[in-house]
Formats: structure tokens, sequence, C-alpha cells
């Protein structure tokens, strides 16, 4: 009697047969549970009963089904393989395609058909240990892999490659075969190989895995791009200019990043993107760096994007460009600060046309020299962003190179350096008039002042020039608005702490007391019946250690006229102060008079000085000069400076009198375009003096913060190496500014001598610190 | 809709949803591009059988994903719609069975295997042999011996 699964298999078989051949046609539902019910007959016993009813029931059943269905396939896929024999190249590709894509099609129906199989006998073979028996499906891609795939894909690969170079010259080629073919090496998955190279497919001892597709495909495939781009590049490098270079690259990382996404695995994205920037960008790095300061020389910002684009790939390769970036940079900078150095604009304003040699050194334009250092930096930052992406490493360049420019340039040779003009701008912004109409306006110009204030080394130098403008503009009574000079002030605590400030605040305290002090001070006149209806008087009180301002220089007379004012102020202040001394800076004050014998009746605006000077005419027509100093107890050098603006204001004429004396005469035709008269001018030679004194003072005072820091240091740690002493000293400091080495030896000695500190015995380079 | 054609050529037409219940009928509606018109002939199911399996699947077609079972497996039927609807003849309950291999729906199966297993708990070996109708072919010596080694099971 025939074995009943024969016949069976034979039905099954025939039919799958026929299935798979005419793939496209389907199956229909009577035949597809024809096949289940046989499949599951079969391994639920009921075919096999009639002639094995003595089996053992624990067994399933299904070995025999399963190495039929291989040996079927198996036979089925030689087949295939012969006839490949017959195509060549793209046909050959396509007749792979072709039969890949109908088997696995079938194969996802046929793998439910046996589901039965599936879920039973080769279930309980897989969780018993047995690794070779495989699901239905997975077994027909291991057959393809074995009798097609492995005896194909020298074939495949070359056909592949070949087509992959046409379209890297231009060509069409069909995108949807070659996606296809590749996605076959992914789906065929892993091969497990046996290390120990027995050549037994099924199931091996010391096994290792690798993906079909990385070594079939991937490796090859990635060799191939490089030795393609290693020649093109070298040629095109040869004869076209570099940053035509540069495009062609770009352009060829973009069309290989589009081939992933075209037909390739998501996994090679990386490795053949490294491989390509190697080959295109690595192996030429240096003609294209060396393009880089021409690029930039020329603005070519989208060039030097494109530079940027390509070289970021490459780790390290920023380096030597933010060099000369920063290069760059500081000579854009120094040239742009010559330009203003060599055209000081001459200060606008009704002052003599004659300058002194000195004037015209000193007067560069702060705000000139300001927005230039300020263009450089901005058109910089533009390119960082449009360019570089941002890089912090250019900004950091772009910030030392701005460091080196502000600090040391064509400028800072003279007298006047960057922290002075700073101050100096501030001043003219923050003065009534700045001639700017919005806040908002010289808010933004404080705020670029700021930026260009980060950048100061010696922070104490404009600290002491801005403390002295401010002073100026306080007691002058000429700053613009409270709000402006307090948001630059908190902008400066932001950056340099508030002990950097303290003083600032501290004379807008002042400020406000004197208001209060001045009601006070009304009050007490009323009820003491002191004072003249004629006379106003304002007078502020200002802490003297606070203050940048200095007693006056002469002696001075203060006429009759103010005499009461001011004795019976010292004395209301000092009933409430008895402890406080006060000193009086006429040489700050001023005050108005009216006039009564002109046509018009002039208001002169005037200086204490003037103040006595004219109140003196009163009684007479013309002084000589020994006479006014005699009556107004000011020195020559003060006398003579007031006496020049009111002969240029032509209130005096100058005449000589019979012993050849200067004599001052009352000029009765004065005239002015307008009712107010401003003499209360800052005299030229003693604003020079002014600022060289803040100059004189800021060398003291940073001997003081020398000598605190070293003292400081030298109490913490006892006893320190010259070196080392040195290091932290400037580490402390650099908020302020930067000490210069000699200046901290000459201070050491200083404190040597003053004996804070000694020479350790033995060690010439060590010191101790002498409680 | 699918069409269904029992082993005694009875028709039935059941939604989509209800058909997707069983492994088998999903992976050949998705697999075969015949007509909706045609049934599906199902020759191991009959009739009155096929009646009770579309009964269990519509009633279970909104179930949502039952997340696998941890822990040691119980016979205990949770639902009592379950309950009720295995209150079936013996000879019933083994076509049931079948059929859910048959048809490849995981939870009708387990449900067929659990009622069987109440049955047999709790009986002893003689009530067992009569309820299954089997016949003892062991001889008195290979009983004993059994009885021996599985004295352990006895105990409670």
């Amino acid at each position: 009697m025939e074995d009943p699964f024969n016949s069976l298999w034979k039905g099954l078989k025939d039919n799958i047969e026929h299935f798979m051949d005419n793939v496209s046609q389907g199956i229909n539902f009577q035949k597809y549970m024809k096949l289940y019910t046989d499949v599951y007959n079969y391994c639920t016993g009921a075919t096999q009963s009639f002639i094995d009813s003595k089996r053992d029931t624990t067994q399933l059943i299904g070995g025999k089904m399963y190495n039929e269905l291989k040996l079927f396939l198996e036979k089925r896929l030689e087949g295939i393989y012969n006839n490949s024999k017959e195509h060549n190249d793209e046909n050959l590709l396509k007749y792979y395609s072709d039969q890949w894509h109908d088997y696995t099609m079938a194969m996802k129906t046929i793998n439910h058909i046996f589901e039965y199989l599936n879920r039973n006998w080769i279930k309980r073979e897989v969780s018993e240990g047995r690794t070779y028996i495989y699901d239905v499906y997975n077994l027909s891609l291991i057959i393809w892999k074995e009798k097609v795939f492995f005896n194909m894909k020298d074939l495949l690969i070359k056909c592949l490659l070949h087509l992959i170079e046409k379209q890297r010259h231009g060509e069409q080629i069909p995108e949807e075969l070659v996606k296809n073919v590749i996605d076959s090496y992914t789906l065929l998955g892993e091969e497990k190989v046996d290390e120990n190279n027995s050549k037994n497919p099924d199931i091996p001892k010391g096994v290792s895995s690798f993906k079909i597709y990385e070594i079939y495909y991937e490796k090859p495939f990635i060799e191939a791009t490089e030795k393609f781009y290693l020649y093109e590049s070298q040629k095109f490098i040869n004869e076209n200019s570099i940053v035509d270079y540069m495009k062609k690259a770009k352009s060829r990382l973009e069309e290989e990043n589009q081939r992933v996404d075209k037909y390739l695995n998501e996994s090679s994205r990386i490795p053949l993107l490294k491989a390509c920037k190697d080959v295109l960008i690595k192996n030429h790095l240096e003609p294209i760096q060396d393009e880089f300061t021409e690029l930039l020389q020329q603005d070519r910002v989208e060039d030097l994007e494109l530079l940027y684009y390509l070289l970021k790939y490459i780790p390290n390769s920023f380096d030597p460009l933010c060099e000369k970036f920063e290069e760059y940079v500081k000579q854009q900078g120094l040239a742009s600060i010559e330009k203003v150095a060599q055209n000081p604009v001459s200060k606008s304003g009704s002052s003599t046309p004659v300058s002194s040699k000195r004037e015209a050194k000193e007067s560069v334009n702060p705000q000139a020299y300001a927005e230039a250092i300020l263009a450089v930096r901005k058109k910089y930052i533009k390119l960082i962003q449009d360019s570089f992406n941002n890089d912090s490493k250019f900004v950091a360049s772009m910030d030392k190179a701005c460091r080196e420019f502000i600090n040391k340039n064509k400028i800072c040779n003279q007298k006047v350096k960057s922290p002075e003009l700073l101050a100096r701008y501030c001043d003219s912004l923050l003065k009534k008039s700045n001639k700017i109409a919005e806040s908002n306006e010289i808010e933004e110009r404080l705020k670029d002042i700021i930026t260009i204030f980060q950048y100061i080394e010696d922070k104490d130098v404009f600290q002491k020039f801005y403390t002295k403008m401010l002073a100026k503009r306080l007691v002058v009574g000429t700053s613009a608005s409270e709000d402006l000079e307090e948001s630059m002030i908190s902008k400066l605590k932001e950056i340099c702490g508030s002990e950097y400030t303290l003083k600032l605040q501290k004379m807008f305290q002042d400020m406000n007391l004197s208001k209060d002090l001045n009601e006070n001070y009304s009050n007490f006149k009323s009820k003491n019946d002191i004072g003249s209806a004629s006379q106003d008087f304002y007078i502020m009180v200002l802490s003297t250690n606070c203050w940048p301002l200095h007693p006056p220089s002469s002696p001075f007379t203060f006429p009759t006229e103010l005499e009461k004012q001011i004795k019976s102020f010292q004395v209301f202040y000092q009933k409430n102060h008895s402890g406080r001394k006060l000193t009086w800076l006429f040489n700050l004050c001023k005050g108005e008079l009216k006039t009564n014998f002109y046509d018009k009746k002039y208001i002169f605006q005037v200086s204490v000085y003037q103040m006595a000077i004219l109140l003196s005419y009163n009684k007479g027509d013309s002084y000589t000069l020994s006479e006014l100093q005699e009556l107004t107890g000011l020195n020559q050098d003060v006398i003579l400076g007031q006496l020049n603006i009111l002969c240029k204001a032509k209130v005096f004429l100058l005449k000589s009198s019979s012993t050849g004396e200067k004599t001052y005469v009352y000029n009765p035709n004065f005239k002015f375009k307008k009712i107010r008269v401003p003499l209360n001018l800052t005299v030229r030679s003693e604003q020079h003096a002014e600022n060289e004194e803040t100059r004189k003072a800021i060398e003291s005072d940073r001997s003081f913060l020398i000598q605190a820091a070293i003292v400081r240091i030298m109490k913490t740690r006892k006893t320190l190496k010259h070196v080392a002493l040195m290091d932290e000293v400037i580490s402390q400091l650099k908020n302020r500014f930067k000490p210069c080495v000699a200046d901290i030896k000459k201070n050491i000695d200083y404190l040597l001598d003053k004996e804070y500190i000694e020479r350790k015995e033995g060690e010439k380079d060590t010191y101790n610190y002498l409680a | 809709m699918v069409k269904l054609t029992s082993s005694d050529g009875q028709e039935f037409t059941i939604s989509k949803e209800v058909a997707y219940q069983s492994v088998l009928l999903k992976n050949m509606i998705e697999d075969v591009l015949d007509s909706e018109e045609n049934p599906i002939p199902l020759p191991n199911v009959s009739g009155p059988i096929l009646v009770k399996v579309i009964e269990y699947a519509t009633h279970h077609k909104d179930d949502p994903v039952k997340p696998p079972v941890e822990g040691p497996r119980t016979s205990e039927i949770v639902d009592e719609w379950d309950k009720e609807f295995m209150n079936i003849d013996q000879g019933s309950l083994y076509e049931l069975i079948l059929a859910a291999n048959y048809l490849d729906i995981k939870d009708l199966l387990d449900l067929g295997c659990k009622t069987v297993a109440n049955m047999i708990k709790g009986k002893k070996v003689e009530e067992l042999r009569k309820l299954f109708n089997i016949q003892n072919d062991f001889t008195p010596e290979e009983e004993e011996q059994i009885k021996k080694e599985n004295a352990w099971c006895e105990e409670h």
C-alpha cells in the first residue's frame, strides 16, 4: 500500500508549483483552503492514521513534509540560477529582480498555507534547539541565498556598480531596478558562518554572523566610490579654481546623500558620506584652507560659507583658519582705527580756530573711534553668522582679535587711549548737548560702548575718566537724563561688579541729599530773615572721597555781594553737621548776572571768578590786571584765563596802560545775538592740565592697587615664590587693568623697603609676609 | 463581507472584523485576490459548530488586544459569557476545540482547553475513564506501579 503522504505531497507540490509559475494570477479560496486543509490533516495525523495507528502520539508530525518542501524549493531555485546564465548586464539585474519579486510574493502566501506546520512541528523543533529549522518563509529566503544569491553575487555587484558609475557620469539609469536588487540584499539579512569553517550550512558550532548587505553590497560599493572620486577630484582640482572645486565637492556630497534616499540602506549614509568627505575634502584640505584668507579679503560671504560647510566635517580643520581669521580681523581693526587717527575730526563748536599741535594730537573723535571699532566687529559678527553658522570657535577668535586691536593700536600709542576715548564718547552722549532726540538711540549707542568696554583691559582708566566726567555733568548740570545715567551705571555694574560703580552711585546720592539740603536751607533762611530777594542760591555738598574734584588752585576773595549767603550757609551747615569740614570749590561755581547798562538786558552766565571780576565794574570802567588780581585775590594764571574769555567775547577791551600794564576796559557797545550770554567756558589749558592729572592719578592708583593685591596675597600665602606672586597679582587685577611686570616689581621693592614683606633667607626668589 | 461554506454545505456571511478573529481567514483574505462573492470552503468545520464559532467571534470582535499572561496559567474562566457559552455537550465541545485549532482562533482554543481541564479537575481515575470513555488497558501490576510512582499527586 502506498504511503498516503506521497500522494498527498504530490498534489500539494503540483499545486504550489503551478501557483509559483503563475504568481500574478494568484490563487482562489477553493484551492487555498484545499492546500491548507491538506497540510492541517497531515500534521494532525488524520492522513497517516490509516497505516500508522501505533505511532508515538507525543511526537508531532511534519518532518517529512518539511524536508520535501525544502528539496522542492532547492530544486526550483537551482533552475532559476541556471536560467540566469542567459542574461547579461542590466538584463541580468532585471531577471534577478523579477525572479526575486515573484518568489518572495509566492512564498508569503505559501508560508501561510503551511501555517499549521509553522505553528506546530517547526515551532516545536525550534524550541527544542534545532536552530537549522526555520519557518517556511525564512527557509525559502535561506534557500534563495544559497542557490541563487551566492552564485550570482559577483555578477550582481559588478552590474550594480557599473550602473551607479554611469549615473555618476550623468546618465539615466533604472533606479527602481537598482533599488529592488539592493533591497533583496537587505531582506536576505544575516548570514551565519561557522568560524571553524566546516562547509556545512546547517548548524555550525562557533557561529558568527554578518549582514549580507554590508559585506556583499556596501563594502564593494564604498570602495568603488572612493576610487571614482579619488580620480575625479584630483583631475578637477588640477583643472579648476579652488572655489569651483569646492562647489563641485558640495554638489557631489549632496548627490551621494540623495543616492542613499533613492536606493540605499539608511545605514550606508554615514559610511558613504565619510568616505566621500575623506576623498573629496580631507585629501585636498591644504589648498582649501589656503584659499581662506583670500576669500576673506574679497568678502566672499557665500564662498566662505561653502568652505565652512565642507570643512566642518573634518575634525580640527578650523584651527588654522581661526588663527588666520583672528589675524585678519585684527588687521582690519587696526587699519580702520588708523584711518580715524589720520583724519582727526576737528571738534565742532565756537572755540578758536587756532589749535596747537598738542590739541591736534588729542582730537581723535571719540565717536568716530568707537564707530570704527564697532563697524569692524559688526561686520565680522555678521560674517560668522552668515558663513560660519555662528561657530563658537570663530567667535572666540574674533573676540581675541578685538581685544588685541582695541587695546593696542595706533591711537593707544598716543597719550589718549581707548578707555579714555570711550569715556569721552559716553560723556558726549549723556550730555544735554548730545543732539540725539531719541533716548532709545542713545541707549543703543551706550550698549555699543559696553560692547567695546568688555574688550578693554584698562577698565580702571575708563572708570577714572568716566567718574571725572560724570562729576562734571552733575556739578555743571549738563546731564541729559537720570534714567540714561542709571542705565549706563547698571550696565557697568553688570560687567565689573558693584565695587566698580560704588562711587558713581554715591555721587548720585549726594546729588539727591543736596536737593533736600537746599530746601532745608531756604526754610532756615526765611525763618532767620537772611538773604536778599535778588539772589537765587543753590549749593551742593559732595563727599570728598567719592568725587574726583580738586580744591581751587588759586586763592579767591569772594565778592561782598555773596558774602552773606556763604557765611549763613556755613552757619546753617555746621549747626547740623558740626564735625564736617566744608571746602569751597569756587573753581566750579557759577552764576548769572543781569546787566542794566547795555541796550538790551543781557544775562551773563559766568563763573564765580568772572562774577567777582564783573562785579568790580559796578564801581569803575577800567582796571589793570594787578588791580583786578588784588580785588579778586586770584593768581595770575587763573585770572588771565578768565579775562581772556571776557575779552574774546568783547565784554572788555584790552588796552595797555601808560606803564605798559594790561588794562581791561568796559565795552559799552557790547552786542550778542541772544539775551543769555554764555561766558562760563572751560579754559583749554585747564582742561589739558586736568586730563594730564587724571592720567597721573591713574598711575598712582594702580600702584596702590598693585600693593594692596600683593599684601592681600602674601597675607594668605605667608610664603610665595616670585613667579607665583606675579601670576596671582595679574589674575586678581585683570578685571581692572593689565599690570605690567615692571610695575609689579617696582611695588614689590617698595613693600620690601617698607618691610611688609621680606626675602626668604637663602632663597633669592621667595618672599615672606611680615605681620 | 466574507462568505463561508461549512463541510455540510451551509453558507454563512459574516463581516471582515468577525472573520479576522481567525488567523487562517485573515491570512487568506489578505493573500488571495479572489472575489468576495466566492465563498470560502471550510471542509473541516460542520454547520452547527461554525454557528458556535461565529457566535464566539462576533461576541469578541471588539475585544482589546490582550497582553500576554504573566506567571502560572490557570484554568479559571473569568468571563461569565464565556462560561455560559461553553455550557454545551461533550461532543460539541470537542468539535469546537478542533475547529478553533483549524481556524487558528487562539482565544477560543484556550477557552475550550480550559473547559476540558476543569472537567478533569478533582475527579478520580475511574470517574475520568467513564467520563471520557477510556478503556483501562493496564495490567493490575502496571497500574499498581504507576500509582506508586504518582503517589505524591494523590495527597490532596
